[in-house]
Formats: structure tokens, C-alpha cells, sequence
């Protein structure tokens, strides 16, 4: 972290150009803004009773994380979890055990995730948008042909320990959050992968040139994507308590838009793990929030989309605030 | 009147934490060619912005006809006849030809529409003027970089410009369109425009030029006629120090052949190339652009397929499919452009000079940061790169020090065999100097390596051995003492007059 850092200025003008201060501060403006609108808000069981509401997207939100710093992205994941879900739930009525339904619902997600990466690097003119978008369609088409419009219960039902116990004292979502953060914390940070992946980030064909596999971590990373999916998908068929052709709509952007407050861009070779559990937890406690104050879900997307485009246009202010400090400095050093 | 079209005094520009121009002087006769030298970093692309409005002087005054001037942007330059041809140009590469000539002053029928004929057919004039025969029709990008240039330029003419400016106008073409652009240079200055020209190549000037400029460390040295002014001179000029021996070529002891190719073909790009370089050895390896040198290394090293031949390795036979492959067994290549093929500017000089050897630093908790950044400052202090720290972005660096870094990434994965392509475009004088010293100290180390490169004094000067390659085909391997530019320039363009007649070509 120390490296990121511009070696000039006060510790409090560095922290101020620092992305995950922003983030603090607009986390801790909602917990202010929403104690005060609700005595309910500071409750410690009701937050951790809201967890199971944001949380699931805060299992994908790595696995986006990744493919954004790869500079690609991915729109088909509420999909993955949707047809994930609904071939475990139709085999769970064919007479399959239940461990065995959840390795084939984090198989076909994984084989998608695969899918993704694999046509994104077989067919180098077409980018991610477009194949995502394509899958997004097809996977959900699928699910439908194969359930149609039933909703099934059984196998959902056999899940319910995942939404509703707690391990620790912690909820099981956020319990399994936390490892998978400190998880993708090491892989992303420490690792030579991690490493590798901001370097295609930011310069595909130097790392090319540089003599990284590119399309293999491109292939990886999509894979990784769609198990994270699958295994999201578990939780939100257990929160559901059913699985049908028609869950998850729209999770993609929500995940996404964790992802990108946290600090990762679509143009790649950006953001931090710390960053992205910040992004994940302010979205989550807005979501919380409006549902205690009563808001209804509408005005949440209004409420979140507009603190999407006002975080994504701080950089800029950002930049400009530290272009007239170097000019001030360049001045008074001449 | 007075005598100077464009005279700059006291010219003094900051930015932030540099003085970029300091009282520097500047003036251009009419009808002449003005070129202007300096290192990357001198101040030459400041002065050219100055001139053209785009950065604002702190100090001084500029005077255009002996009439001061106050330039508040580029449209106030236009309109006194001053236009810029930059190096990366400004085209719109999916217009056509005519549209970019006319781009901002496009002309208009009496119903108020583009009118196309006239446009077209004076875009047609214009290229016809300069001696072109491209199509005003065609789209930008269909043309190659020369023509592109042919292009700005009659842009230039076409707004009636007085003063033109060329930054670094050589740089992507090949001797031949290098020729056309010295013609229709000369064409210009009869006709009496007056002409900034800014170049590395010290050939340029000598063959244009009528008076140089030199700038250094952003301040101005001198200006002289052409005719007064020696090769040394003007070398010492540029970089304030005597480069006594511009290429340190040693003679070093050949060893064992390390690479070898047979007959390597890929369809459309090369045909049947074969050539072997020995430990210790500088192959260099010259052509036109366009000659297939490039494609046959990357083939090699695994970056492109190729269809038939055999690449041996230490003597044994191996096919990459892939660069890893051709790294791990000790095979280094230097990409032609480093900003897209080599470098990630936005990251510190140690993380990119670890890039490609990462495995060495592979410990369980991750990434050995501490003996990642010993390497990088080893490395960081052997090649004399400056910076302020390994620290420091990549961005920051000039040209010369960024390719230095890109040498390190290779020098830190320890190779055998370097394949280097243009190590020295767009460098300036004094780090060209110091690449050709690195590398003689890697061939005395046992490296062998392969110089691909257009500019054939480089090439005669560090070359053990030279092949030359024309249009996909292996010409000829030369050895040192019998190598002349002549004699390149003839198998480089197969011309078989040249190669009969063996007499002296300009």
C-alpha cells in the first residue's frame, strides 16, 4: 500500500488522494445519514440479519474484481447463478443427492464461466461486453427450456443452513465473505497471478511480449468468475428458498457497481481488495438502510446508480484538485 | 521587415517542478531550413509548442515578421501562417484523405453543403503539387506512415502556411520515403516557405539543413550555419560532452554457434531464411522497413506461427508456439516499440523490470518484493538509467532511459541469446551511446546477439556479421570488413545495377 502513495505531502494531503479514504468517508456519511433517519439502523442483529441481502453479491464481487482488472468484464454472471441454480434444483428432482446437486451447480458455473473465456479468447475481434451479453441471454434461455416456469422448493430447502445459521456468531455468508476475502486478498496482492493480472491490465501486449500467458489467465479468470457465480447462486437459492428460471435478475450490475466503487475499472490494471469490501459494504448498507427507512427498491437502483456516477466522476475532481496543488507547489518551488 | 519570419528572445517556460525553456533563443530565416537538435528532454517539443500556441511562455517575447505576438492557442499560430506536422500526426485515420486536408476549413457549396468535387479535386492538386499521386478518396489509415505525412504536409500547404514544423518527420520511414520527404522539403523551401525540421538523425540534417540550433537541458546552446559546423562539433554541441567513440565496438573472442535457423518460411511475410549467431557474437540483421526482419525473429521466438524450417537452439532443435517457451530457454527479445510492446508506463521501474522473470521470485507468502527491488536497483545502477529510484514511473522517463529499462527486464531473466529490434529508435545521442557500450559488455559476456536495424551506420559500426534481408527474402550475409553502406543499401533494395556496378552511391 505504502507504494501507491505519492511521496509529497502532509500524511493527511497522501491519505486525501487516496481512493479508499473517499470510500471511508462515504461509508461512514450513509451509517450517519441512516442512523439519524432510523433508531432501528444501529441495531446489531438487524445488520447482521441484512447480510444475507447484499452479501451474495459480495461473493461474485472477486471474481468481477478480476476480470475488471483484466480490462474486460463480465455482464452474464446473474445468469451463471440462475442456470447453475435451476440444473442443480432439476437434478436434485431427478434423484440426485444433495452434495452431489451443489458440485453440479458449481460445475455447469465454472464450465460457463469457462465458455465466457473461452470464446473471449477464441475470438480475439469480439470483446467481453458482447460475448457476455450474448451468454447472459443464452444461459437464461437455457435455464427457462429447462424449467420453464416452475419454480422448485426441495432443493432450495436443503440449502437453508447456508442464509439462516451462523458460525462464530457470524452469519454463514459473512463468515464464508471473509475467507473468501482474505482469499482473493492473497491471490490478488501477493501472488505472481495477481501480479500478472495487473500487468495485462494495464498493457496486454507488453505482458504478452513479457512472456505471460495471457490468454490462459484470461481463460482462468473467467472460469474463477462463473465458480464465484455458482457459489453465490447456493446462497441466493437458500435466502429464496426456491430456484427458478427468473432469480438473480439484474445482480450483474449491482456486483459490477460494488466492484467499480471499490476501485476497479473497466479499463483494467486498477483497484484494490480493501477498496472492493468498502464498495461492497457501502452498496449493502444503503440497501439495508432504504429497507428500514421503507424506500422502496426503485428508489434504491435511483439511489445507487447516481452514487455510481458521482464516485466515478471523483476521480476527475480528484485530478484536477491534485493538478492545481503540483501547479501551487511548481510555482512556489521556481 | 525584419530579417527573421519567426525570432524568439528570452523564451522561458516552467512546469510544475521543471524549468522546461530557460532564456532560450530562436530564429528562423525566410526560405530556410532550421534544424533543431538537442537530447530528448532538451526542449525542443516545449520550444514547438510555444511557437504554435498550444503552451503559453512565462517569459520573453516571440515576434512573427518582426511583429511581437501573443499566441493564446493553436488558431492563433494558424493565423499567422504557422503549422505543425507532429510525429504521432493528428490524422483521422477513418476519413479519407480529402476530409484531413480540409479538416477545419472545409469548403461549402451555395446550398450551404460540403462540396465534394471541389474538394476532392483540390485535395488532388495539392498531393500533385508535392509530387504525390495518392488518391484523395482513399481512408487514412489505407496509407502508409510516409504517405500519411505527404498528407499533413499538403494539409499545411493547403492553409497556407509560411512557417511549417516538423518534429521528427524520419522516424518511421524507410530510406526510399525518406528520399520523397527531403524532395518535397526542398520543394517547400523554394517556394519559399520557411521550415522548422526536428530530428534525431543527424543524416536529415546534413542533407536539409542550411542553419542548426542546438538545445540542451532546456537551454540554448548556439546556432550555426551548416557548412561551419563539424560532425564532432555538433556532437559535443548536443550532449555537452565529447562522444569520442560513438560506437565502442570490441572485438570479442566467437564462440560456439548459439542460434541457428534453416530455411524458415511463413507465407506472406518471409521465405526461406537461414543465418547462425555465435556466443559473442552482434549479428546484425538490416533491410528496408518492411523486409521481414521483425517477423522472422518473432516467428522464431514463438510470437507468430511460421510454416516450414528448423530453429536450433544450443544445437538442438526446439519450435516455440509461445514467447515463455523461447524465454525459458534463455532466447530474449527487445520489441521494435517499447511504450506498446515493452513497457507498462503507469508502473515503477522495478516492477516493470521484473515482469518477465517473476518465477525467480516466487516464495510462499507470494512475490520476494525485497530481492525483486535488490535486482532491479543491481540492474538500475549496471545500466546507468536516470531516475530518481527504482521507484519511479516508467512514464516519467525519457526515451533512452525507458528502452534502458526494457533492457533490464531482458538482462534480469538471464539469457543467452538477445534479439534486439531498433534498440536505439528514438533515442537520443548520448543513451544511444551507452546501449551500443551495454551492448559490447553483453557480447564480451558470451551473449549472442542479433541487431536488427535500419540505420546501417549502427549496423556497419557494432555488426560482427550483417545479413540483409529484401522483401521476405535472406540477400546476403556480409562480414565485417567487407560490409559497406553501399553494399547493404544494394542488397537491401536488390538493386543488381548497384550490386554490378559496385561504384559509389550517394
Amino acid at each position: 500500500m505504502k507504494t501507491d502513495m505519492g511521496k509529497n505531502g502532509s500524511l493527511v494531503s497522501r491519505l486525501f488522494l487516496h481512493w479508499e479514504t473517499f470510500l471511508v468517508i462515504i461509508f461512514a456519511g450513509v451509517i450517519i445519514l441512516f442512523s439519524c433517519l432510523s433508531p432501528f439502523f444501529m441495531n446489531y442483529n438487524n445488520i447482521m440479519n441484512s447480510m444475507v441481502n447484499f452479501l451474495d453479491k459480495g461473493l461474485m464481487v472477486y471474481g468481477i474484481m478480476m476480470v475488471l482488472i483484466l480490462g474486460e468484464i463480465d455482464i452474464s454472471i446473474a445468469s451463471i447463478i440462475t442456470l447453475s441454480g435451476c440444473v442443480a434444483g432439476w437434478a436434485y428432482e431427478q434423484g440426485c443427492p444433495t452434495l452431489l446437486c451443489v458440485v453440479i451447480a458449481l460445475a455447469v458455473g465454472t464450465l460457463c464461466g469457462a465458455f465466457n473465456g473461452f470464446l473471449l479468447t477464441r475470438f480475439k475481434e469480439l470483446n467481453s461486453t458482447i460475448i457476455t451479453l450474448g451468454n447472459q441471454i443464452l444461459f437464461r434461455g437455457l435455464a427457462y427450456m429447462l424449467l420453464e416456469d416452475n419454480s422448485l422448493k426441495a432443493y432450495a430447502k436443503q440449502l437453508k443452513t447456508l442464509a439462516w445459521s451462523k458460525i462464530l456468531g457470524l452469519p454463514v455468508i459473512l463468515f464464508t465473505f471473509l475467507v473468501m476475502t482474505v482469499i482473493f486478498y492473497y491471490v490478488i496482492h501477493r501472488t505472481i497471478f495477481g501480479r500478472r493480472l495487473y500487468a495485462i491490465g494495464t498493457n496486454r501486449t507488453a505482458s504478452y511480449f513479457s512472456g505471460i500467458y495471457t490468454d490462459r489467465m484470461i481463460l482462468t479468470v473467467y472460469t474463477v468468475n462463473g465458480l464465484c457465480a455458482a457459489f453465490a447462486g447456493l446462497f441466493l437459492a437458500s435466502k429464496l428458498a426456491s430456484v427458478r428460471a427468473s432469480i438473480g435478475i439484474g445482480f450483474e450490475m449491482e456486483v459490477i457497481a460494488m466492484a467499480i466503487l471499490g476501485g476497479a475499472s473497466p479499463s483494467g490494471g486498477r483497484g484494490r481488495v480493501g477498496g472492493v469490501i468498502l464498495g461492497v459494504f457501502t452498496i449493502g448498507m444503503i440497501r439495508y438502510g432504504t429497507g428500514i427507512i421503507n424506500v422502496s427498491a426503485e428508489s434504491l437502483k435511483i439511489i445507487i446508480g447516481l452514487l455510481l456516477i458521482v464516485v466515478c466522476a471523483i476521480p476527475n475532481l480528484r485530478q484536477i484538485i491534485a493538478d492545481a496543488r503540483e501547479a501551487r507547489r511548481g510555482r512556489t518551488v521556481a | 521587415m525584419s530579417e527573421y519570419v519567426l525570432e524568439l528572445k528570452d523564451i522561458t517556460k516552467r512546469f510544475p517542478g521543471v524549468v522546461a525553456l530557460n532564456k532560450v533563443q530562436f530564429q528562423l530565416k525566410k526560405g530556410e531550413i532550421h534544424a533543431l537538435m538537442g537530447e530528448n528532454g532538451a526542449g525542443k517539443s516545449t520550444l514547438i509548442k510555444v511557437i504554435t500556441g498550444v503552451h503559453k511562455p512565462d517569459e520573453g517575447h516571440i515576434f512573427v515578421n518582426g511583429e511581437e505576438v501573443f499566441f493564446q492557442n493553436t488558431n492563433d499560430s494558424a493565423e499567422k501562417k504557422i503549422s505543425a506536422i507532429y510525429q504521432h500526426s493528428t490524422t483521422y485515420m477513418y476519413l479519407s484523405v480529402t476530409e484531413n486536408i480540409f479538416m477545419g476549413h472545409e469548403l461549402k457549396n451555395r446550398f450551404g453543403l460540403l462540396d465534394w468535387p471541389k474538394m476532392h479535386g483540390m485535395a488532388k492538386d495539392l498531393l500533385q503539387g508535392l509530387g504525390s499521386n495518392i488518391d484523395p478518396r482513399t481512408l487514412m489509415r489505407n496509407l502508409s506512415v510516409a504517405e500519411q505525412q505527404v498528407v499533413e504536409i499538403s494539409k499545411a500547404v493547403s492553409a497556407n502556411a509560411e512557417i511549417v514544423i516538423m518534429d521528427e518527420p524520419t522516424a518511421a520511414l524507410s530510406k526510399r520515403e525518406c528520399e520523397e520527404l527531403y524532395r518535397i522539403t526542398e520543394q517547400l523551401k523554394n517556394e519559399g516557405k520557411s521550415i522548422i525540421f526536428i530530428s534525431h538523425r543527424l543524416e536529415d540534417m546534413y542533407r536539409l539543413a542550411d542553419s542548426v540550433t542546438v538545445f540542451r537541458d532546456a537551454t540554448y546552446i548556439g546556432t550555426w550555419d551548416l557548412k561551419d559546423l563539424t560532425n564532432e562539433a555538433l556532437v559535443q554541441a548536443m550532449v555537452g560532452r565529447e562522444i569520442r567513440d560513438l560506437y565502442p565496438k570490441q572485438e570479442v573472442p566467437i564462440g560456439d554457434t548459439a542460434l541457428e535457423i534453416r530455411n524458415l518460411t511463413r507465407t506472406g511475410y518471409f521465405r526461406n531464411v537461414s543465418f547462425e549467431v555465435h556466443r559473442g557474437e552482434i549479428f546484425g540483421l538490416t533491410g528496408l522497413v518492411g523486409a521481414g526482419r521483425s517477423e522472422v525473429c518473432q516467428a522464431l521466438c514463438g510470437f507468430t506461427p511460421y510454416d516450414s524450417g528448423e530453429v536450433f537452439l544450443n544445437g538442438k532443435p526446439v519450435h516455440f508456439t509461445h514467447p515463455a517457451q523461447s524465454m525459458k530457454q534463455k532466447l530474449g527479445y527487445l520489441p521494435e516499440d517499447r511504450q506498446i510492446q515493452a513497457l507498462l508506463l503507469s508502473w515503477e521501474i522495478y516492477r516493470n523490470a521484473s515482469l518477465a522473470s517473476l518465477e525467480k521470485y516466487k516464495v510462499p507468502q507470494g512475490i520476494d518484493i525485497r530481492r525483486e527491488k535488490e535486482d532491479a536497483q543491481r540492474l538500475f545502477d549496471q545500466l546507468l538509467v536516470k531516475a530518481k529510484g527504482i521507484a519511479e514511473k516508467v512514464s516519467a522517463l525519457s526515451g533512452g532511459n525507458q528502452q534502458k529499462v526494457v533492457l533490464a527486464k531482458l538482462l534480469n531473466m538471464d539469457l543467452d541469446v538477445l534479439i534486439l529490434d531498433e534498440p536505439t529508435k528514438g533515442v537520443d545521442v548520448g543513451a544511444k551511446a551507452q546501449i551500443y557500450e551495454i551492448m559490447t559488455e553483453l557480447a564480451k559476456q558470451g551473449y549472442a546477439i542479433i541487431l536488427i536495424s535500419s540505420e546501417m551506420p549502427e549496423v556497419l559500426a557494432m555488426s560482427d556479421r550483417i545479413g540483409v534481408m529484401h522483401e521476405g527474402h535472406y540477400m546476403k550475409t556480409l562480414s565485417r570488413d567487407e560490409a559497406t553502406q553501399e553494399k547493404l543499401l544494394a542488397y537491401a533494395m536488390n538493386s543488381e545495377e548497384m550490386l554490378k556496378g559496385g561504384d559509389g552511391h550517394e
